[in-house]
């Protein structure tokens, strides 16, 4: 929800010796509770646009301005506090304090992406910017390739909707935050990893099992929060644009604007076009669909003394086209589908500081969306429109450093406009849901050694009347070189059956609603070791987990009893997913990283058929394995930089094709994905050719019955692999930094 | 899997013999002293500008000693025309006397 309050100390504080003007820099380091380095911690001199953030080792040092002696430290945009200087000749010493420490203490030799945080008590993986540089990475969705622990995978071979997985669970159960709030929720949910750019963000939390009761009851198997670039600390300008050989043509630019010492904005424009035909395997279907997406934000920054007020505004419009092919094959009649998108969110967040020696705070959140998806699948129209408030207001303090609450009130609201015209008649499916709440939260730390993190929230479903929701996260590390985590904790969902499986459309699959569907309800338990040995000079880091989730009330989405529908009704019986990962990482040479991880998961829910029956089966298209190697070199001049992934999926099981006219096989193989990228740095600019699925590997036939697309048989959601094969790209970065 | 591992392989001996074929000039490698060297925002702004100095090959940056080992082509920069690239930058750079490798490789 929001970055954690600090408390500031000053150990070295001023003895004689002041000069009016002295132009040697203030120094010093911000640390957290442990002694480790805070990084990316913002600085400035109070009242001025002068500032600095502090570096890997938590240094910083920053030029004395005339007119100024605070020093304002904050991390995020929250929690500015003020540390006077008297003496800018003495080394400052700051401790950062918060409830749980988020930020990463890694120190290495060469910075690698994805930082995995040693403090935070949930276990936190941060993917940087620079990590995101190491693929193509047009957008959230494109994120993940050099991730371990989370899939994208798409839904179907028409749409191009994809899905997150993650612990073997669908991307619905995996909470969606943007700059702490929940965003992307519903009708967003099947196109929403589209919706960010890539150049946009300036990091991704990706967190695995029960999170913070802060964020509400939502998250079930994790949560992924992306932080956008920050007006405070963003480049003066920064540019890119892309294309690659599938037709697709991008450009994005960001620009920040720091207009007064109070007042700063950052301006973020995007554009893409996918206008290429494809269809490589001739089945007269699109590979990929025709898209078209604007997307512009706005936000504003806004500070003093212990008052930080941010606001931000955001329109997108995408049109996508999917279907037959109609520039490669003569179609009299052909099967199109089209999906128009508007959305606009607004967001604001008010931050005050009621007491910088005890943490202690209170912020409001407030965030507004609209959005609304006209589509036709071939001649099924389907429209939602979908308005999202939501409304979080927080306390939190700092008894001392053993104990810390945090405590708020929230308030969200979905109201939900769907129309399907299905079988000869329209069917409205409007509802409304309102979901006032309160959680209070509580954190225990021994001295960092052992942190307890508790927390309990209540809410209150128009739908579903009352539900509670348990968690709870503890650390211990014995050592400097092991760390254990344990969490448990409840999750609740509202099923939005049509919002998040519309793609279903696109097949002939009649969908078959039950009437009383009722609240998702889950528990989910996960373990957590982190090792970090010295090796021959250099860490080795090693991590194993096991998490594991059990659903006691869950909506099923069963393509199995039926190979001609798809039904959706209330659990009966159990559903579960445990999912095992280790992973190692190790800079074998100067400037080489390698990391590999392997993760087996066991899905499995009770179906059952028309007739009663029930029958437990792996979840379908789900890989049962995942492994992945990335490889990354850097010369010594940082000129160059190679990345090579390779991500080796295991098989799975198929929805049960028809038993007497079988259509597709009941299992699918393993698979390699290659991708490869190299990447030259300029002073102030650098250019990238890379490949996406080296080695040209697509499934061969995506869409059953794909000659008759209006038939009984037809089916494009059998997809368990690539549909589009190799892909080469190439793009150009530009920057303006702001020193 | 097997084609990951042959990619793989073949980049890092391709990287190898190209890296390998910069060493026919004679370099030379220096010490500087960086006393602006503070944080890693400096090392960075020291990557990001003296490695496109004409001539380096090499750089090395130490935060704790505050010092940068820089190595180059003699014949086409020098130690002077080194320090005032760093003084572009805004910083200076004293050479460290004595710890001059020579180095032919």
């Amino acid at each position: 929800m929001f970055k954690y309050i600090y408390i500031i100390f000053l150990l070295f504080i001023a003895i004689t010796y002041s000069k009016a003007t002295n132009e040697n820099p203030v120094k010093g380091y911000v640390f957290d509770k442990n002694k480790q380095p805070v990084i990316g911690a913002n600085i400035y001199w109070e009242n001025t646009q002068h500032g600095t953030t502090s570096d890997i080792n938590g240094y910083f040092e920053i030029t004395p301005r005339a007119g100024s002696h605070n020093l304002i430290v904050s991390y995020i945009g929250f929690a500015p506090t003020s540390v006077p200087v008297n003496n800018t000749a003495e080394e400052l010493q700051i401790i950062l304090k918060g409830e749980i420490e988020l930020d990463e203490v890694v120190v290495s030799e060469r910075k690698m992406g994805t930082i995995a945080s040693r403090t935070s008590v949930l276990q936190t993986q941060r993917i940087t910017y620079d990590e995101l540089c190491r693929a193509a990475c047009c957008n959230l969705g494109e994120s993940f390739e050099t991730n371990p622990s989370v899939d994208v995978s798409y839904s179907d071979a028409t749409t191009g909707a994809r899905q997150i997985k993650l612990l073997g669970l669908s991307g619905t159960y995996v909470q969606m935050l943007t700059e702490n709030y929940p965003n992307f929720r519903g009708a967003a949910s099947l196109y929403g990893l589209d919706y960010i750019p890539g150049p946009w963000m300036e990091s991704i939390q990706v967190s695995k099992g029960t999170s913070s009761v802060k964020n509400g009851y939502e998250a079930i198997a994790g949560q992924i929060n992306v932080e956008y670039k920050k007006p405070m600390t963003a480049d003066i300008f920064s540019a890119n644009v892309f294309a690659s050989d599938a037709g697709r043509y991008e450009g994005n630019a960001d620009a920040s604007w720091h207009i007064n010492e109070n007042l700063s904005t950052g301006l973020f424009i995007h554009y893409s076009n996918d206008n290429k035909q494809h269809d490589s395997n001739d089945d007269g279907f699109l590979d990929m669909p025709l898209k078209e997406q604007v997307n512009l934000m706005n936000r504003w920054y806004h500070k003093s003394n212990n008052y930080v007020a941010q606001y931000g505004v955001r329109y997108l419009h995408e049109n996508r086209t999917g279907g037959q092919a109609t520039k490669h094959h003569d179609f009299i009649d052909p099967y199109i589908i089209k999906l128009n998108t508007n959305r606009a969110e607004l967001f604001t967040k008010q931050a005050y500081i009621l007491d910088t020696e005890k943490v202690e705070s209170v912020a409001l959140i407030l965030s507004g969306s609209y959005h609304e998806q006209k589509s036709t699948y071939d001649r099924t129209p389907y429209n939602i429109y979908q308005n999202n408030v939501y409304a979080s207001l927080l306390y939190e303090k700092e008894f001392s450093p053993m104990h810390s609450l945090s405590t708020g009130l929230s308030m969200n609201y979905d109201g939900f406009n769907e129309n399907l015209a299905y079988s000869g008649a329209v069917n409205y499916f409007n509802r409304d849901e309102v979901v006032p709440g309160a959680y209070v939260q509580y954190t225990f730390n021994l001295n960092d050694k052992l942190i307890l993190l508790g927390g309990i929230r209540a809410d209150y479903s128009t739908l579903y009347d009352f539900f509670v929701t348990p968690r709870i996260h503890i650390k211990y590390n014995p050592f400097e070189w092991f760390h254990i985590r344990a969490s448990a904790g409840k999750g609740f969902r509202t099923a939005n059956i049509l919002a998040e499986n519309n793609y279903l459309l696109s097949s002939s699959r009649k969908m078959n609603i039950a009437n009383d569907l009722g609240q998702e309800e889950a528990w989910n338990t996960g373990i957590n070791l982190s090792f970090y040995i010295p090796l021959f000079g250099k860490e080795l880091t090693l991590n194993g987990e096991w998490y594991y989730t059990d659903f006691v009330k869950q909506v099923v989405v069963d393509m199995d009893s039926n190979p001609h529908a798809v039904r959706f009704y209330n659990l009966d019986g159990r559903s579960y997913s445990s999912s095992y990962q280790i992973e190692a990482s190790y800079p074998f040479f100067r400037g080489f990283t390698l990391t590999a991880a392997y993760r087996y998961t066991d899905a499995k829910t009770d179906y059952k058929n028309e007739t009663g029956e029930i029958f437990r089966l792996k979840k379908p298209l789900m890989n049962e394995y995942k492994g992945l190697v990335t490889a990354s070199y850097q010369t010594p001049l940082k000129k160059w930089q190679f990345d090579l992934t390779g991500q080796f999926n295991g098989g799975g099981r198929m929805p049960a094709p028809d038993k007497t006219n079988p259509l597709w096989e009941s299992t699918f193989k393993s698979y390699t994905i290659v991708n490869a990228q190299i990447t030259k740095y300029f002073r102030n600019w650098s250019i990238y050719v890379g490949s996406e699925n080296l080695f040209n590997f697509t499934q061969e036939h995506p869409i059953i019955d794909a000659s008759n697309p209006r038939g009984d048989d037809f089916d494009g959601t059998m997809v368990w692999g690539p549909v589009h094969g190799r892909k080469i790209y190439a793009g150009i970065r530009f920057n303006i930094s702001r020193d | 899997m097997k084609r990951f591992w042959i990619t793989l392989i073949c980049i890092i001996v391709a990287l190898s013999t190209a890296f390998a074929q910069d060493a026919k000039n004679k370099k030379e490698t220096i010490n500087f002293k960086v006393e602006e060297m503070h944080c890693n925002n400096c090392i960075k702004k020291i990557e990001k500008n003296i490695a496109f100095e004409k001539g380096v090959t090499d750089l090395k940056c130490d935060l704790n000693t505050h010092t940068a080992e820089v190595t180059y082509k003699t014949d086409k920069t020098d130690i002077e025309k080194l320090v005032s690239a760093f003084k572009k930058i805004g910083m200076t750079a004293v050479p460290v006397e004595g710890e001059n490798k020579d180095s032919d490789n």
